[in-house]
Order: structure tokens, then sequence, then C-alpha cells
């Protein structure tokens, strides 16, 4: 919903409706909402609303219709999914051979491009896709990969980048033989 | 900025792999390995690994490849301006020397020295 619908209906509501003042009324809105049930929706807003902690006198369609369309942008962001950041772990690696020892941190954020890029940031691993789920996966992917490829070198075939990005993948990733054969020390 | 695309993504390993108009400077080796839905970029510095990257294999020319900088740990403008020339692999080697990701061959190092 654009901005202007929203500018327009806060108008259209406050169109040829005598303000408080006018009516010789209190400013009070909770006044107004005892005295008029076809009020009632919009005083629930006010109910609800920021607007509590405000001065009564201080509210003015002009705030309402901007207090509306920071309201609408935040649900349309919320309902297309383009929220800012999505944080969240990755329990496996959906693959077969390799397990979770613990849950793996991912970080899920727009791209700018419609995309949007999850990323490992301890290992420094990232990868994208056009949704979050597809993002998600994605990582999964290459981070399954990362862990075949450098759990089977040495350090010294590894630069600094490398060397950092085994450690940590070896303390959240292991082979799926490796878990079964894990010991679980008893609790004291 | 324009978005750092496929196309970005496949020049920028092409350009890794360019000889350094600096002698000093180390050449940097780039193997492919497909890997699922990618093929990961293996870009290797004296005979060590030192950075991966992974291009989604079969997705639109135009998807966007914006993890790529951020797997190399530089800048999506950097990443960006090399794709397209506008940097050369002398300034890219550098930056990853500076941060201290790519060794100067000894022998070299100690020339300049």
């Amino acid at each position: 919903m654009s901005q202007t619908t929203s500018k327009n209906r806060c108008e259209q509501y406050f169109a040829g409706k005598p303000s408080s003042l006018e009516r010789g009324e209190s400013l009070s809105p909770w006044k107004t909402r005892e005295k008029c049930e076809s009020e009632a929706d919009t005083m629930m807003m006010f109910h609800c609303s920021p607007l509590d902690n405000a001065v009564e006198s201080e509210i003015t369609p002009a705030k309402m219709s901007a207090w509306m369309q920071s309201i609408e942008q935040r649900v349309t962001a919320i309902e297309s999914g383009r929220s800012e950041v999505v944080a969240t772990f990755a329990s496996s690696l959906a693959c077969r051979d390799l397990a979770v020892f613990k849950p793996i941190p991912v970080t899920i954020e727009p791209d700018g491009d419609g995309g949007f890029i999850a990323s490992f940031m301890d290992a420094g691993i990232s990868s994208g896709g056009d949704t979050i789920p597809e993002a998600f996966q994605s990582l999964q992917s290459i981070i399954a990969a990362s862990f075949r490829t450098l759990a089977a070198m040495d350090d010294k075939d590894l630069g600094p980048k490398k060397q950092r990005e085994r450690l940590v993948l070896l303390e959240f990733v292991c082979l799926h033989s490796q878990r079964r054969t894990r010991k679980i020390s008893p609790k004291s | 900025m324009p978005s750092f695309t496929k196309t970005h993504a496949e020049d920028f390993a092409k350009k890794l792999k360019r000889k350094p108009a600096d002698e000093h400077l180390p050449r940097l080796e780039v193997r492919e390995v497909k890997d699922g839905p990618h093929v990961i970029q293996q870009i290797w510095c004296d005979g060590k690994f030192v950075y991966s990257f992974g291009i989604k294999h079969g997705s639109n020319r135009n998807a966007s490849h914006g993890w790529v900088a951020r797997d190399l740990s530089i800048r999506p403008h950097d990443a960006y301006e090399f794709a397209v020339c506008n940097i050369t692999i002398d300034t890219m080697i550098r930056m990853f020397v500076d941060k201290g990701d790519i060794e100067m061959p000894a022998d070299k190092s100690d020339d300049e020295q």
C-alpha cells in the first residue's frame, strides 16, 4: 500500500468531521470514544499506539498519517519477507555423510538486489539465493563442500584465512561415522 | 553501485588468473571444483589454498553473486571494480597481501628490503 493511499485515507477520515475544539469538547480522545460509537475503531488505534504517551492536544491528522505510513511500511516489509536481518541456526547440512555437532549460527540479510545473502560469520563462508530458504540451502551446501575440502588438508597447505575456517568448521561439523562413535561423558 | 552478477563473478575468477605486472608479486592460481549446485573457485597462492567462493551452477546470468566479496573479505565496490577491469590484478593481490591472507614469497620480499 502506497504512502499516498495512507495519507488520503487519513485525510478522508478527518475530512468533514469537526475537530474536538470545533465541537467545543475536551481534547481528550478517551471522552470522545465513550461518546461516539462510530469512532470506536479509530480510538482503539489511539489506545494501542505510541501516541498514548504524547500530549493529547498534539494528536493531529498529520501525525496520525505519518504514524500509519510507518506501520504500513513495516507490515509491507514483514509480509514480503524483506525485513532487515534474519538470525537462525543450521542444525544439519542436508547431506548423508556430514553431521552437525552444535547448531551453526547463520545470518541472512537482503543483498540490495532483491536476493539474500546467508553467512556463517565465524568461518567467513557466505552464499546466496533469490529467497531466504534458497540462500539458507545454498549456504548449507557450501559449508558441506568447504568441510570436505578442508578436513582432508593439512594446515601447512592452507593460507591464514582457510586455517581459521578449518578450525571453526571442525568445531561445528563432523563426519556421521565419527558422530556415532563419539563418547558422551555422563553428567556429573 | 551496480549489482555484482554471475557474469561479474565469472569475470572476477578469470581475472585472478592473470599474471601481475609487478614481478615481485605472487601469481594466483584458480581451480574450479564442481560441487552440487555450485562451481567452487579455489584460489591458490604458492601452493597454499587461500580463498574460495562459489558461483551458482546453472543460475541466471543476472543473478546476484554479492557474497563473492564477503568470501574474499574485500569491499563489494572493489570486487565490482576488479570484475570490470578498473582495478588491476596487481592492486588486488596487494590488497590480499595487506590483509595478511597472502604472503609475499620470501626471496622476493627480501629483495624489496
